[in-house]
């Protein structure tokens, strides 16, 4: 089957699937020439051929350099449909509703901590909860006050002492997206939600310690915040099970709207419902709540990294200056305005792996960024190093304002254990100078740095082909993972 | 991934349901201390095994809950009502592997060959 979808080289960084069939748009894909060879065969490019197939597609259904297999849609694709006779669909913005990324710097340099990353590490990993059914014994959530939290998002956190306004400012849709509906989110999600809320979760999400190991542009890390040997931390999470249990419960919404409204679907997890009917406004109105959760989510952690950092080192924030560089959402469908054909149009852009990346100048572009683009936040593997880049006018061009979004898993995590299984991970990871901490066993084992992609590469496609620009890259120093 | 197979359909229950506990801890550390009876209802067959997993995943996730025997009874092939033993999680006892967050329908369909009942079930980890 995979076999027979064709690709067609643009240029050094982009190619074509042409559009055929049933398909009602081309594909495109951002890769270098190793990238494909290594994509041809893979049933991922079918799935960028299968999203071309859905009603009120618009412009291309795109793949990013990091595209690799996921539910019905490719991971690291970007879908935009047209609310006029285009529909929404939970497999174009995944289980793990705004899964997302957030950068916080700090006024420390790699010198300032010497020695003491390891009890950072400690003391992150005691106060963040990790892994599973851990949570703070300080921290409940009643029904009542998580339904707030799916309605204002990080603005919740913030007005309940967890950060600060200014936090809100940097976070991607100011931490809030409007329109979410919490009579919409199931009992089963909010039982799920409740004792989660404020905790990292497993498997490739985690907080990590870091320091600026490069600057590309003076110039963009400057308006970042960033320089050479500062300390920065980052933290990689999402909804929780709130977040599966939404999608979970709108797969099968999905799947009996998809024959209701005709949909002709290529694979039944890519089931949709058109974006004006009452199924897809529902739908809306969970993820949104759940995406609400996860911003909420990121806020809290921030604090505890903050506390933590005040913990070990003694000194308060003025010193610190732990403030929040971005958060970015990478699994997630929204309503933005976009050019087509000439003219300013809404469209619902589903990024399910992707980063929004914004060009300088977009009223979205935080103010404190105007003049240098959105910053957008790539994490790699735990062990190599994680990028930051900004926005430019040519990805609102080509790809509905979108990059990439991470390294993407080259081995399964079944492969990973089997070459794996008995290494002393830990161990490795020391002698490297990196600290690791982590509440399951396998979790490191299936997270090895060789299971992922080099996310330089992918990040290289991304700056040659012009739709992000390389500010700064960040090295690990201490991580925690769930 | 996980490939399970069994000569009836509430045994393949009973199998998926023990690798979804294999893929989250070690079995052999988990004791039948107390029982939970459950009781699952869906629009068809595949519908029923992953609503019966994401049943179990359910009270483990909330309850903490690691269960290591399993009686699914299967009424009909739209509902099931079942039994399944275990304790709740100690952590100094019980290894934890990692973390599902989602039992998928990827790839799956309840198919008979020979005398067999089989299944691929594709946990989301």
């Amino acid at each position: 089957m995979t076999e027979r979808i064709k690709i067609q080289k643009i240029d050094d960084y982009r190619w074509r699937i042409p559009r055929e069939g049933k398909m009602r748009v081309d594909g495109l894909i951002y890769a270098s020439e190793a990238f494909i060879d290594t994509l041809r065969g893979d049933p991922a490019l079918e799935q960028v051929a299968n999203v071309a197939q859905l009603p009120g597609i618009v412009g291309r259904s795109i793949a990013m350099p990091d595209i690799h297999w996921g539910y019905g849609f490719a991971i690291g694709g970007v879908a935009a449909f047209s609310p006029d006779g285009g529909v929404i669909s939970p497999g174009g913005v995944g289980f793990d509703i705004n899964c997302g990324v957030r950068l916080l710097r700090s006024g420390l340099s790699r010198t300032d901590v010497e020695g003491k990353t390891r009890e950072l590490v400690e003391t992150l990993f005691a106060n963040v909860p990790t892994g599973v059914g851990a949570h703070r014994r300080d921290f409940k959530l009643s029904e009542t006050e998580l339904r707030r939290v799916l309605t204002h998002g990080a603005g919740w956190a913030v007005s309940n002492g967890y950060g600060t306004e200014t936090d809100l400012e940097h976070i991607e849709e100011g931490g809030c997206l409007p329109g979410a509906d919490p009579d919409e989110v199931s009992p089963r999600a909010i039982e799920r939600g409740r004792p989660q809320l404020g905790t990292l979760g497993s498997g490739n999400h985690f907080g990590e310690i870091q320091y600026v190991a490069e600057i590309y542009d003076e110039k963009l890390a400057e308006a970042l915040g960033l320089f050479l040997g500062q300390v920065t931390v980052s933290i990689h999470t999402g909804s929780r099970g709130l977040g599966y249990q939404v999608c979970d419960d709108f797969l099968k919404v999905m799947l009996r709207a998809s024959a209701k409204y005709g949909i002709e679907l290529p694979d039944r997890q890519l089931c949709a419902a058109p974006l004006g009917s009452p199924e897809g406004k529902r739908y809306l109105g969970a993820m949104s709540a759940a995406a609400n959760y996860a911003f909420a989510n990121r806020q809290m952690i921030t604090h505890w990294v903050r506390q933590s950092f005040e913990q070990v080192l003694g000194v308060g924030q003025g010193k610190l200056g732990l403030g929040l560089v971005y958060d970015v959402c990478h699994n997630i469908a929204k309503f933005e305005d976009h050019q087509v054909n000439g003219r300013m149009t809404k469209l619902c852009v589903h990024r399910k792996g992707a980063t929004r990346a914004f060009p300088p100048h977009h009223p979205q572009t935080p103010a404190a960024y105007r003049a240098v683009g959105q910053p957008v936040l790539i994490p790699g593997d735990m062990g190599r190093y994680s990028y930051v880049l900004v926005g430019t006018e040519l990805a609102y061009q080509e790809t509905f304002g979108s990059t990439c979004h991470g390294a993407g898993r080259v081995m399964s995590r079944r492969q990973a254990r089997k070459i794996a299984g008995s290494r002393p991970i830990v161990r490795e990871m020391e002698e490297q100078g990196i600290i690791v901490r982590a509440a399951g066993r396998a979790t490191l084992v299936e997270e090895i740095p060789e299971a992922y992609k080099d996310v330089a590469e992918v990040v290289d496609v991304v700056q040659g082909a012009g739709i992000s620009r390389k500010v700064a890259q960040l090295r690990p120093m201490g991580v925690i993972k769930g | 991934m996980v490939e399970v197979s069994a000569s009836s359909l509430s045994e393949l229950f009973g199998e998926a349901a023990r690798a979804l506990f294999e893929t989250i801890t070690d079995l052999e550390t988990v004791r039948p201390r107390e029982e939970v009876s459950l009781s699952v209802e869906a629009g068809d067959m595949e519908e029923l095994l992953v609503s019966w997993l994401t049943e179990l995943l359910f009270l483990y996730e909330n309850g903490q809950w690691l269960f290591c025997r399993f009686e699914p009874r299967l009424v009909d092939e739209k509902r099931l009502e079942g039994k399944a033993w275990g304790e709740k999680l100690d952590p100094d006892r019980h290894p934890i592997d990692r973390e599902v967050k989602a039992v998928t329908y990827h790839r799956m369909a309840v198919v008979r060959e020979g005398g067999l009942f089989k299944t691929t079930i594709v946990f989301d980890v």
